[in-house]
């Protein structure tokens, strides 16, 4: 494969810096257009009125109690999903791994759907999705071993499997509850329109955690991605590392389903995407892809709820219709 | 004191079947001490067990005179570097990045490499002749180029050990003289001890001061390459017709194969 990356190599810290500020700058737009858009439009100026604190009553709703939140999360499910998709990718040295695909999403939701249709409060719905990402996480794990080796296929074949056991009891719990819970259709395929501030409040937090976290071990996956036994020989202490890096992405996973339920690709085609523009180190790779995922999801978002307006398409079938071509690319690819 | 000293080191994978079995060798500052063995003797078992990858059953490991046991993963990194035979890379690291996570060992707590890392990583690159390559994914390396850059790695860790496991497979027979060139002169000038395995028995006699043979996990004979790598020892342990005779250019055992002399096992007399 030729090296189309658009950076030289050594990394240095001020290419990470520029090439973050940049997809800064790029989130910002994003989010101001996703903030304008809608079935009310807004325009730049009255936007910039709200945010500054003016702005008419009825704008002061629409943006800070609706929109804002709705952006925000976006932006979290975009980077979670992501951040985590590089991970699972750099940990199981595989560029097909990422959350939908393992399973991990629906193996969160379902913890969800459980949590909501019971009842119980806002705290121990994220606890419960993070419960079901990280026993998926290790069905689909040990199922893929083989005497010590974890193989491709298997990895794949059971995660989707996983996945749609996952998906079928995500219908169940849905039947049971029926009263508590928004439309199986929305969990299925992922959707923002539960983004609320007090929701926002809770997931981001650990979140942001995990993801700050997974940044920090970034020069470990490095070393790790390019073998277990290489990166034992560079110094690293990979069961130490990979553990806490499978627990931190599966809380990642588990605390932005809750809310968006089942999106999917988003963690494929975002790390894919920042690898071939910046390459795969994962001190860029990592940070890169938050902000690149947060932006890509606003833009989905924006789309699922446009494109057939007033009618809302499910985000995730926004982000499955990019993400299918990329991961057969890839498969083929691979 | 020895650089590495092997103290009756045993190891099994399954806690029957032996794979080493009381092993013991000794390698000095500075000396390369070539392996060799048939297939399944233990030579990388061996490897793996000196840089802590496995850990023996019985026996013990000491860098300097610093049991291994003692030492975290990050400071056995520090002293041994291993060049391995290599799995596949998914990820198109350029070779720069390969060579630099040579120094990741040095630069613990640290996010990005220093300057004087980058240096030495340009340095081992030049060494072994991949400087050129430098901005190559290594996914798109041949086998021989990529494994001169997991070599280039390995120096970068700036090793007082070097293990190296069939460091010659990939490599046309420019590029094996070349690198057990670069490793003879960095174990002259840092002191570097090396410990290779091969299959290849002249290459060892050429570049081994001492050569330690294996065979069903045991040592057979321990020496300078004329002690070891005699006729017989070689027919009794490969189970092979040989010549060996003086190399016309030094002093070092030559050996040659004879076609069609592949010995049965003992009792069933000679084959073909």
């Amino acid at each position: 494969m030729p090296l189309i990356r658009a950076i030289r190599t050594p990394l240095t810290p001020g290419t990470v810096i520029t090439v973050l500020a940049s997809l800064f700058v790029v989130l910002v737009v994003v989010a101001a257009i996703g903030l304008s858009t809608g079935s009310v439009a807004v325009p730049p100026d009255r936007l910039l009125g709200v945010l500054l604190g003016h702005g008419s009553d009825v704008d002061r709703t629409i943006l800070l109690d609706l929109r804002l939140p709705r952006v925000l999360m976006a932006i979290l499910v975009g980077a979670g999903l992501s951040v985590a998709g590089a991970v699972f990718q750099a940990l199981l040295r595989n560029p097909l791994a990422e959350p939908y695909i393992l399973g991990i999403s629906s193996g969160g939701t379902v913890g969800a759907v459980i949590a909501i249709g019971l009842g119980l409060g806002a705290l121990l719905v994220p606890a419960f999705s993070f419960a079901g990402s990280i026993l998926v996480m290790a069905i689909v794990y040990a199922s893929a071993h083989r005497r010590g080796q974890l193989d491709t296929y298997a990895l794949l074949l059971s995660g989707v499997m996983t996945g749609a056991f996952f998906n079928a009891l995500i219908l169940l719990v849905i039947a049971v509850f029926n009263q508590e819970l928004r439309n199986a259709f929305l969990w299925l395929m992922g959707n923002l329109s539960a983004a609320r501030a007090a929701t926002l409040a809770v997931i981001a937090p650990p979140a942001l955690l995990a993801i700050a976290g997974l940044v920090s071990m970034s020069r470990k996956f490095n070393l790790i991605s390019t073998g277990d036994e290489s990166a034992l020989q560079l110094g690293v202490n990979v069961p130490a590392v990979k553990r806490t890096a499978y627990l931190l992405a599966s809380l990642l996973t588990g605390v932005v389903v809750s809310v968006s339920g089942v999106v999917g690709f988003v963690g494929l085609i975002i790390p894919h995407t920042c690898r071939i523009l910046f390459g795969p180190d994962h001190r860029l790779l990592v940070p890169a892809s938050a902000l690149l995922g947060g932006s890509f999801m606003v833009l989905a978002d924006i789309v699922s709820r446009v494109i057939l307006a007033p009618t809302e398409i499910p985000v995730g079938a926004v982000t499955a219709a990019l993400g299918a071509p990329v991961f057969i690319y890839l498969l083929r690819k691979s | 004191m020895h650089a590495l000293v092997v103290d009756g080191v045993s190891f099994s994978y399954d806690g029957h079947t032996p794979i080493l079995l009381n092993v013991s060798l000794t390698a000095g500052r500075g000396e390369l001490v070539g392996i060799v063995g048939p297939n399944g003797s233990g030579k990388t078992t061996l490897l793996r067990i000196i840089d802590r990858i496995l850990l023996p059953s019985s026996g013990t490991i000491s860098i300097g005179d610093v049991p291994l046991a003692r030492l975290s993963r990050v400071e056995i990194a520090k002293r041994v570097a291993f060049v391995s035979q290599n799995g596949s890379i998914q990820f198109p690291f350029s070779v720069r990045e390969i060579v630099l996570m040579g120094r990741a060992p040095h630069g613990r707590g640290n996010a990005f490499e220093s300057p004087a890392d980058r240096a030495i990583a340009e340095e081992m690159m030049q060494l072994t002749d991949i400087s050129h390559l430098a901005e190559k994914p290594v996914t798109a390396l041949s086998g021989g180029e990529r494994q001169r850059v997991f070599i280039a790695r390995a120096l970068a860790q700036q090793p007082e050990i070097l293990l190296l496991d069939e460091p010659n497979a990939h490599l046309d027979i420019a590029h094996q003289i070349d690198t057990f060139n670069i490793i003879k002169r960095l174990k002259a000038r840092t002191g570097l001890t090396v410990l290779s395995v091969s299959h290849d028995l002249n290459l060892a006699s050429a570049f081994s001061d001492r050569i330690v043979m294996l065979t069903c996990g045991s040592v057979v004979a321990a020496g300078t390459p004329t002690e070891v790598l005699t006729a017989e020892r070689i027919r009794d342990v490969f189970r092979t017709d040989v010549v060996v005779d003086n190399h016309p250019d030094g002093f070092s055992p030559r050996v040659t194969l004879r076609p069609e002399s592949v010995v049965a096992p003992a009792g069933k007399g000679r084959a073909s």
